[in-house]
């Protein structure tokens, strides 16, 4: 992996969406980096309501993950998601985001069906255009993140087993 | 040759907007494509290491392992969306095959299926044979039925790096098996590349991503289409 100072990579990105006028207009605007949230439409499926959630929250930390129907990875790693999600904070939401092209050769009820079957039990939304993959350079599926508001506190790409997250989102939350 | 004939009528439909913003393309007086250039351009098409806006798609033939016929570009009349990849990709290829699996939905949804072809080259012969393209196809939502996707797959891999690498410019590298922190078998380092070819045969978009929107690219799609009509 190509090592990238997240932070100043971000900065850059709430530089530009400032520059372009965000910085005034923009009451969502939080933290001290300026960075844009991006809303997300979340889905009524296991542990998931319909509705909309912004990325990243204006307080407090989030685990994002960037997966996708068609990736066998992203099913196994379903299970290691849940089994970190029951060791951390209880009150750290997680939110996972499909980028594939929901209402073209995918169906927002595909999506929900595959969530069942792998038995996802928290927040799944769809991240439209590929917004937030863009924002977060996501182009592989399933890459793992953990936000401590605007910044990225840790990343992974691929396969990773609990420790690791439950290690990364420990690290923010303190305990 | 039909393709002077269709550049013509591409260069009538379409001279309004680019005439004279391109560096290289054609003779430099006629216009060789339909679209205005990308918005985000950064280089000029010829300082680029591969055929990008504005240039001929180089011409190339390649097997259908599923239909077991041949294709060969020159003789294609429809616009084209080219890739490279391998199906056993376990990470950028789902997102870029994915994206263009919902293109493909999009033409049929838009009923331009028959005026537009995808030709997904794999550089991964060994492995990627008809029954794991078949396969790879309906895991990926790839809709065969429409009869608008071909999955090409060069005869070995030095034809694939002769063709994919060499003349298309979708560079790749083998990564040996035990080599790759992904996967258990040989892996690729590559760049993730899809081109937006007009029925003419240049290149409308090049868009250098593992992660196009597919709404965008249907869209440039949809607008090449109708205005090569």
């Amino acid at each position: 992996m190509i090592p990238v100072d997240r932070r100043r990579l971000l900065a850059a990105v709430g530089t530009a969406a400032a520059g372009a006028g965000g910085l005034y207009a923009n009451p969502w605007r939080s933290g001290d980096d300026g960075v844009e949230p991006v809303t997300v439409e979340t889905l009524r499926a296991p542990g998931s309501e319909s509705g909309s959630v912004t990325v990243p929250p204006a307080d407090g930390p989030l685990v994002l993950e960037f997966f996708a129907t068609t990736c066998s990875v992203c099913s196994a790693q379903m299970s290691v998601l849940a089994g970190a999600r029951q060791r951390v904070d209880a009150a750290v939401p997680f939110l996972s985001v499909t980028s594939e092209p929901v209402g073209l050769s995918v169906t927002r009820g595909d999506v929900c069906e595959w969530w069942r079957t792998h038995d996802g039990s928290w927040t799944v939304g769809l991240d439209e255009g590929t917004t937030l993959a863009e924002r977060y350079d996501a182009t592989r599926v399933p890459t793992t993140l953990v936000l401590d508001r605007g910044d990225v506190s840790w990343r992974h790409t691929g396969r990773f087993d609990a420790d690791s997250l439950v290690e990364a989102v420990r690290a923010v939350t303190g305990r | 040759m039909q393709r002077r004939e269709l550049l013509q009528g591409v260069t009538a439909a379409g001279a309004t907007g680019v005439a004279g913003c391109l560096s290289r393309a054609g003779s430099g007086q006629d216009s060789t494509v339909v679209l205005d250039p990308p918005g985000d351009r950064q280089f000029d098409s010829d300082e680029l290491p591969y055929p990008a806006y504005g240039e001929a798609l180089p011409d190339f033939s390649l097997p259908n392992p599923l239909s077991g016929e041949r294709i060969a570009t020159e003789d294609v009349d429809e616009t084209l969306v080219v890739t490279g990849f391998f199906a056993t990709c376990p990470a950028e290829c789902v997102q870029l095959v994915g994206q263009l699996a919902g293109v493909q939905h999009g033409t049929v949804r838009d009923d331009i299926a028959d005026e537009v072809r995808f030709l997904a080259i794999t550089f991964d012969p060994e492995r990627d044979d008809a029954a794991a393209l078949r396969e790879y196809a309906a895991r990926m939502e790839i809709d065969l039925d429409a009869g608008n996707w071909e999955f090409l797959r060069p005869r070995d891999a030095d034809a694939a790096k002769r063709v994919v690498d060499e003349r298309l410019g979708i560079t790749f590298d083998r990564v040996g098996a035990g080599e790759s922190a992904r996967v258990e078998g040989y892996d690729f380092n590559h760049l993730s590349l899809t081109f937006l070819v007009n029925p003419a045969g240049y290149v409308e978009r090049a868009y250098r991503t593992s992660q196009p929107d597919a709404d965008v690219v249907l869209s440039d799609v949809q607008t090449v289409v109708e205005r090569s009509g």
